[in-house]
């Protein structure tokens, strides 16, 4: 650390006013910008405010430069507040869109004439092009404060709680030590102490990062091009999943950061609940789990949950209005399929229920209707077969036909649901076995999913067609590896009325041994699917992903959430997300 | 086949070579060890003591210039007693060669200046240590000792070359381009420099400057630019008529604007030492007046919990 911050040059940037504006009566100030990219070129712009493109008129622009020193000063800034700063890194051909390499972007800045030695410091987050960025998460604070010292051998030799770090000999540190919590928040109010190691650790750096881990949860798009995340677990426990302390958290396009969402009367919402997006900035959850304690067996995902561990409500979400609107079911259901049939309607197909000491899956549909912002739901057509997490998607413009597929532990792999007549059918399949699980569809294709519940399994994406009764698929050639991706529960976002997807994560392995795997694929619903380069840094099942959709962060995709396992150990939530720049 | 009068020529070269390089071989960069040189005392009773230790400075500064030569101190007292020592009955090649023995040196150099008929006699030996060899003697008349000075740098550049031309600073110019319109490109060559204003310190030479914009005629002009002077030249960009597109350029900017145009006014170099707080700053217009420090901006994630935004979020 020493020797990084000794080999820091700094390329100072003055920057002045030219003929035209009066920079007598503008304050100015001085801000410092620490590189860490390898970017040959790299230009520096604040904007005012949150710019809408990077052609938006800019306060400061340092101009493309050659990226020359670790420390740059920038100086001669206007004085105000909710800056946005956007650093863009390009390759050795110069400053042109086509060779950028990375964008930085982080709002909220404020420069403000503060003294000297009095230096706020503002992380600015990179996203580097094709591929992931992780945002910061369990930071080990210790390290970071630790002392560079001549030499030490012991604690008689650095400070009270401190401990003598020599394991990079020449380079002696002496590093804040801790036993409890309390003795970390003098680095960091909300630091906790890593008892085992002694460290004190940041786990999430929230606003740059979620504030708590969301496994099974659900995100979403919203209007304004943000990313809502809705609901999942957080841990409690190695194993036992709690839902977490704020139901809604939002990832705010415009400044990078997350904040927390609020919305009146919103009910505890746990995971594995069914998900649907009715229109702009409202969401129905219904069901789901709001304790549970998931392990890993020989046999796969073993979830366990007490019957008051199953929620009955259906909840209306209208993150626009703030509020949460909630109905109650006759009966308890987790993973139900929900399919959206109008703006103020939608279907419920299957999922589990609390039957004697477990749970069993049900062929039980409601059909509901939101009114007067409540939803009022009404027994539907009964299955052919029982499903538990089960894709449910419309055929027809009016989604008066529905396509239940998977999920079904019994056989029948599909059904078409006819809302108008109130029936279901089983249709004979041809070209794909009798079941599958946790599938993931993107349009019609069946991009992944597995062929036992609760494992991964060798899966081949195929293209469905259905008529005549028959649901036909046609495996997708150009698919490689996606084996990998027979998620148990993956990650996926659709956008639109054309269909693009990207699953990220899930269950990897077919025999014995399964871990979770980082990796991420695209499909463009139309018959190609395809992994990408890039992966995870945190592996991760029943994580959540959705696109961004404004600003200049837009068409980047916000991976979140999710389970971690290596092997027979426990299951632990992931904390943090990860950003893709395709 | 070689041709039978060739191979004595190459051998009697190669003689040459070998005496050269057991004399007084040239330092070079392909030395890989220094040379290390006993530079003595100037001898001479007639000579005031400050025209000695002046001489001495000057040879001591000589042997300085050749990098492959490492000069040795000389022996802080009397020369005799040096010779007592040795048991030298005179000061001649071998108590020469046994005074750079004593102090660990491959070449000796003694100069010692005398008097006749009133004109100044320096004498200047070169011995070998190893070969306990004079290599080089000669005696030098002048009547005033400036011109010995002149003399014995001279007997060193005979014995050990020219030495390399000290590499001389040169101050650099700036140069400061404006261009009447905000968004112009400039280049330095292929390099960017900055838009619509910008300002580089360059080593003196001719440069040539490149201003572009979409919309507009390009301009490439030559320009030199001379060690610590400003080169100041202003452009004034040309429209191409008909160009209405995207990339129609703004107007150019004009005293009268009132928005926020802030340009890049000059860069200056400065290097961090103990961290990323000692910074340098150097300014070459503009106000110097500003608040410093009030804002760090940095990508990395581990120093990302020093983000005031962090501060009182959930825990």
């Amino acid at each position: 650390m020493r020797s990084l911050c000794r080999s820091l040059v700094a390329m100072l940037l003055t920057l002045g006013c030219v003929s035209g504006c009066d920079s007598g009566a503008a304050e100015v100030g001085v801000a410092r910008f620490a590189l860490a990219s390898d970017a040959a070129f790299f230009r520096l712009r604040i904007f005012k405010a949150a710019p809408t493109s990077l052609d938006a008129k800019n306060l400061f622009d340092t101009s493309c430069l050659q990226q020359q020193s670790r420390t740059y000063e920038l100086s001669n800034i206007p004085l105000g507040e909710g800056y946005t700063v956007v650093y863009e890194g390009f390759s050795a051909f110069g400053c042109n869109a086509g060779d950028a390499v990375s964008l930085g972007y982080r709002g909220g800045v404020a420069i403000t004439s503060g003294k000297a030695g009095a230096l706020p410091y503002y992380h600015i987050q990179i996203y580097p092009r094709g591929e992931v960025a992780t945002l910061p998460e369990e930071i080990n604070l210790s390290a970071s404060v630790a002392r560079a010292v001549d030499f030490c051998e012991g604690p008689a030799d650095c400070g009270a709680s401190e401990v003598c770090y020599d394991a990079g000999k020449p380079e002696y540190w002496c590093v804040p030590s801790c036993a409890t919590d309390m003795d970390c928040r003098d680095i960091h109010v909300r630091a906790n102490c890593d008892v085992a190691a002694g460290w004190c650790t940041l786990r999430s750096p929230f606003p740059l990062n979620l504030s708590e881990p969301r496994a099974f949860g659900a995100a979403a798009t919203l209007s304004d091009g943000d990313v809502m995340f809705i609901g999942g677990f957080r841990q409690d426990g190695v194993g036992e999943l709690l839902p977490t302390m704020h139901p809604l958290e939002r990832f705010d396009s415009q400044t990078g950061l997350f904040v927390a969402a609020t919305v009146s009367n919103a009910p505890p919402i746990g995971g594995d609940f069914g998900f649907a997006p009715l229109g702009p900035d409202r969401f129905v959850t219904v069901g789901g789990f709001v304790r549970e304690r998931l392990e890993w067996a020989e046999g796969g995902l073993v979830l366990t949950t007490e019957s008051t561990g199953v929620s009955a409500d259906v909840t209306i979400w209208d993150t626009a209005a703030g509020t949460a609107t909630v109905t109650t079911l006759p009966r308890s259901l987790a993973r139900p399929a929900v399919a959206r049939i109008a703006p103020d309607r939608f279907f419920v197909a299957g999922g589990l229920v609390v039957s004697g000491p477990g749970l069993e899956a049900t062929r039980a549909t409601s059909v509901c209707t939101v009114s007067a912002g409540a939803p009022v739901c009404e027994p539907g057509p009964t299955l052919q077969h029982p499903r538990q997490g089960a894709a449910a998607t419309c055929l027809d413009a009016g989604c008066n036909q529905i396509l239940l597929l998977g999920g079904n532990p019994g056989g029948g792999l599909s059904e078409l649901v006819d809302l108008a007549a109130g029936t279901s059918t089983s249709l004979e399949t041809n070209g794909f076995g009798d079941k599958v699980f946790a599938p993931v569809l993107c349009g019609l294709d069946l991009v992944a999913g597995s062929n036992e519940l609760a494992r991964s399994t060798p899966f081949q994406p195929v293209r469905l067609t259905v008529a005549g009764g028959i649901v036909t698929a046609t495996p997708i050639v150009s698919a490689p590896m996606t084996t990998f991706l027979a998620a148990v529960t993956g990650s996926d976002v659709a956008f639109g009325a054309t269909p693009e997807c990207y699953l990220g994560g899930g269950l990897a392995g077919s025999e014995g041994l399964q871990t979770t795997t980082g990796r991420i694929a695209r499909s463009d619903g139309m018959g190609v699917v395809g992994g990408l380069g890039p992966v995870l840094a945190r592996p991760r099942m029943g994580g959540v992903a959705a696109r961004i959709g404004g600003g200049v962060l837009a068409g980047r995709i916000l991976f979140a959430g999710g389970v971690t396992l290596a092997g027979d150990g426990p299951v632990r939530v992931v904390r943090g997300a990860e950003v893709l720049t395709p | 086949m070689s041709h039978p009068l060739r191979t004595p020529l190459l051998a009697l070269a190669l003689v040459w070579v070998s005496l050269g390089a057991a004399g007084f071989a040239q330092p070079s960069a392909a030395h890989a060890v220094p040379m290390r040189v006993l530079g003595l005392h100037v001898d001479g009773e007639k000579l005031s003591a400050k025209d000695r230790t002046d001489l001495f400075a000057v040879m001591q500064a000589k042997l300085r210039l050749y990098p492959d030569v490492e000069l040795k101190n000389p022996p802080a007292g009397e020369l005799t007693d040096e010779m007592i020592d040795l048991e030298c009955v005179d000061l001649d090649a071998t108590c020469l060669a046994r005074l750079g023995k004593k102090y660990e040196a491959d070449k000796v150099v003694h100069v010692e200046v005398s008097t006749t008929a009133g004109r100044q006699v320096m004498r200047v030996r070169f011995i070998d240590v190893a070969l306990v060899t004079i290599t080089r003697d000669r005696e030098v008349k002048a009547d005033k000792v400036i011109e010995l000075a002149f003399a014995l740098e001279l007997e060193v550049e005979t014995v050990f070359g020219k030495p390399p031309a000290p590499v001389i600073a040169e101050k650099p110019g700036l140069l400061v381009i404006d261009v009447d319109s905000p968004d112009a490109i400039i280049q330095l060559g292929a390099e960017y420099i900055g838009t619509g204003t910008a300002t580089s310190e360059l080593a003196p030479g001719e440069y040539t400057v490149r201003i572009t914009q979409k919309g507009f005629q390009d301009i490439i002009k030559k320009l030199v630019v001379k060690g610590g002077q400003t080169t100041q030249e202003s452009f004034r960009l040309v429209a191409i008529v008909g160009d209405l597109g995207p990339g129609t350029p703004k107007k150019p900017k004009g005293k009268d604007d009132d928005e926020l145009d802030w340009v890049i006014w000059a860069i200056v170099g400065a290097v961090v030492v103990g961290g990323a707080v000692a910074v340098v700053a150097l300014t070459t217009g503009g106000s110097d007046d500003v608040a410093r420090g009030p804002a760090v901006l940095g990508i990395d994630g581990t120093s990302a919990w020093r983000d005031p935004a962090t501060i009182g979020g959930r825990r």
